[in-house]
């Protein structure tokens, strides 16, 4: 995830830099799918990917 | 913007009949797609009868680099999905950004893939298409698997001042030492840059440098200038390779209309303004990286 002022943008896989749109503070449409970013007790990120054919999580380090 | 101006260029014409011809003779091989079990002749092979990818580069009769073949993108999505990779948003007019920003939310749905339209200069980063290269002294052509074409004069020419826009522009190459460098300029601002939706204006100019590495691979280094959107020429490198003991298969466009009737567009509406500070927090690198490879859905 890297970010340019109010333009957050997801590098999946070294596909290139992908725009999320915000929907709310915490959920982003990715291409189609949504992305969900949720917090862990350690300070951590979750990440939550819904595509329409299931979900994918991953996290990230604080 | 939308509009082409109409120009008449009879010797365009004349050049694109006996191109379409030179096609045809071609394609002539790839159209019946039937050889699944015949070998491609001429390459150098191993003891066990697979290609030699790694053999030395063939030269053409006259010393120069020998480029004819079927050839794939070898180079992933990352330029096709967004061709400013390696640019800043600050790099990009802000009124293209806005553009970008529209197709993005309208997922593609009047992109070229949709509207079964050419690629344009999206050729160059696209791995779904597959392409020959012919080669003669004077002219190199490149026939794309949807059925469209690219010249490339070598005789002399140089590039129109003021071109009437076309969807696959107008090249001349020439070599030098073991690299082709092939110029371009002539697009159609009606095309797309990316599939993600970066516009291109008709002062687009693209070069191209292509470098033959062996048998199996070739290089191809993309400088592509287009000042009035882009501040900093767009700059990347996509390895090619060569598709052996195969034939190009037909891939054209039908019927993407009746995907487009269904695709829905994420509502202005439903768009957040959310504060740089809240977004920093989401920035970094996922642990452990989440590649295609990772899936596993619930």
């Amino acid at each position: 995830m890297t970010q340019e002022g109010t333009n957050l943008w997801f590098d999946y896989d070294g596909k290139g830099k992908e725009l999320l749109v915000a929907l709310s503070p915490t959920r982003f449409s990715w291409t189609g799918s949504i992305v969900e970013f949720g917090t862990t007790g350690d300070n951590g990120v979750n990440i939550t990917i819904h595509y329409v054919d299931g979900t994918e999580v991953g996290a990230r380090r604080k | 913007m939308e509009k082409a101006r109409p120009k008449t260029r009879l010797s365009g014409q004349r050049a694109s009949l006996s191109v379409c011809f030179a096609i045809v003779l071609a394609a002539g091989i790839s159209l019946e797609a039937q050889w699944i079990k015949l070998q491609t002749p001429g390459l150098p092979r191993l003891p066990d009868g697979k290609p030699n990818l790694s053999a030395p580069a063939p030269q053409t009769s006259d010393g120069k680099p020998d480029l004819s073949g079927l050839w794939s993108n070898d180079g992933g999505d990352r330029y096709y999905n967004n061709i400013t990779a390696d640019l800043q948003v600050s790099d990009v007019a802000p009124w293209a950004h806005e553009i970008f920003m529209k197709r993005q939310l309208e997922f593609g749905k009047d992109s070229m893939e949709t509207l079964c339209l050419p690629l344009g200069p999206a050729y160059l980063t696209t791995r779904f298409r597959e392409f020959r290269i012919v080669q003669t002294p004077v002219l190199i052509m490149m026939a794309f698997d949807d059925g469209m074409h690219r010249s490339i004069f070598m005789d002399g020419r140089s590039l129109e001042p003021d071109p009437n826009p076309t969807w696959m522009g107008y090249s001349v190459g020439h070599w030098e030492g073991d690299a082709l460098i092939v110029e371009s300029n002539g697009f159609t601002d009606r095309s797309w840059l990316d599939f993600g939706g970066h516009p291109l204006s008709e002062a687009l100019r693209v070069t191209e440098r292509y470098t033959r590495r062996d048998v199996g691979r070739m290089d191809v280094q993309v400088t592509m200038v287009d000042p009035t959107i882009y501040a900093k020429p767009i700059t990347f490198s996509m390895p090619i390779a060569l598709q052996t003991d195969t034939e190009m298969l037909e891939g054209f466009c039908e019927n993407h209309h009746k995907s487009r009737e269904r695709m829905v567009s994420t509502k202005a509406g439903d768009i957040a303004q959310v504060s740089a500070v809240v977004l920093s927090r989401y920035v970094g690198p996922t642990t452990p990286p989440m590649t295609a490879g990772s899936i596993s859905f619930t």
